[in-house]
């Protein structure tokens, strides 16, 4: 019988391991809590929602979770998104803060306190990036700079890639 | 009343006085549509239809134009992202948040516009 464990065990860490991608899915809300969407299926939601052909929303999904807005990580990394043209590079990012939520919280995408006190998992700081079928290319507990961002922006699918963790 | 009428969901730009309506889309890039509220239309601001705008802004006649809006209520929106505006729906389907109108051909929302007096207070609400 422990061989038996044992073995669906080691079947279940593998089969983990083997996907590259170990986040579950994220609830979030659109402008105006107008929407729900979540990353798995954004992509396919939103081309549905502006009636176009799929091949043009293969959009990328940026979380950017922070206990606090006014965090230096969070301003930071929020200034290095400015100069990433979120239309060319086809991303849109999506704010998880716990408090100073700042104006607007609800202007844009955006994810309920609880559960982004979940995704900060007891970090202050944490950024998640899935590519357009949800699945998790990085996440990292520290600013990812100009370049690295870009570079996992125009990387191919998430699955034809190892996960990345910084 | 507003002047002008965006409704997010039908996915409409109307202008109910002059029985004017356009295709017209917000988002899904970066923080995504347009907030609902009033808006102040920067009439003195528009640009003309010309080919000199950013291919964003063009429409399939490869001419276009910006028309600046600006929130009358407290946002962050159309600060360090980007002016908000209304501008035809150019290279890629979607925009950063501005209205973008769908139609190939986006003129005569362009001359609806410049038809009103350059101090004419011309409010937008999106819903």
């Amino acid at each position: 019988m422990r061989k038996v464990i044992l073995f669906i065990c080691v079947l279940v860490v593998t089969a983990c391991a083997s996907t590259g991608n170990t986040r579950g899915d994220i609830v979030f809300f659109g402008t105006d809590g107008k929407k729900q969407y979540n990353t798995s299926t954004f992509s396919a939601v939103i081309n549905k929602e502006y009636q176009v052909a799929s091949s043009n929303f293969p959009i990328r999904i940026i979380v950017l979770a922070a206990k606090d807005s006014k965090s230096t990580e969070f301003i930071s990394q929020q200034n290095i998104f400015y100069t990433l043209d979120a239309e060319k590079y086809k991303y849109i990012y999506v704010k998880a803060n716990i408090k100073n939520k700042g104006v607007g919280y609800k202007q844009g995408y955006y994810i309920e306190a609880n559960q982004a006190k979940t995704i900060l998992d007891g970090n202050s700081f944490k950024i998640i990036l899935f590519d357009e079928n949800g699945n998790m290319i990085t996440e990292s507990v520290k600013v990812i700079g100009r370049d690295k961002l870009k570079e996992y922006l125009t990387m191919p699918k998430a699955s034809n890639f190892p996960a990345h963790t910084l | 009343m507003a002047d002008l009428v965006f409704d997010r969901m039908l996915k409409t730009l109307s202008w109910p006085s002059k029985g004017l309506r356009w295709g017209a889309i917000s988002g899904p890039y970066g923080k995504g549509s347009l907030p609902s509220g009033l808006y102040d239309v920067g009439r003195r601001e528009v640009t003309g239809y010309t080919s000199a705008v950013d291919s964003p802004y063009r429409d399939k006649t490869g001419k276009g134009f910006f028309v600046p809006v600006y929130a009358k209520f407290e946002t962050n929106r159309g600060k360090k992202d980007g002016r908000l505006g209304i501008h035809p729906d150019g290279n890629v389907p979607g925009t950063l948040g501005c209205i973008g109108i769908t139609n190939a051909n986006a003129r005569n929302f362009h001359d609806a516009i410049r038809s009103t007096a350059p101090s004419a207070v011309l409010i937008l609400k999106v819903i």
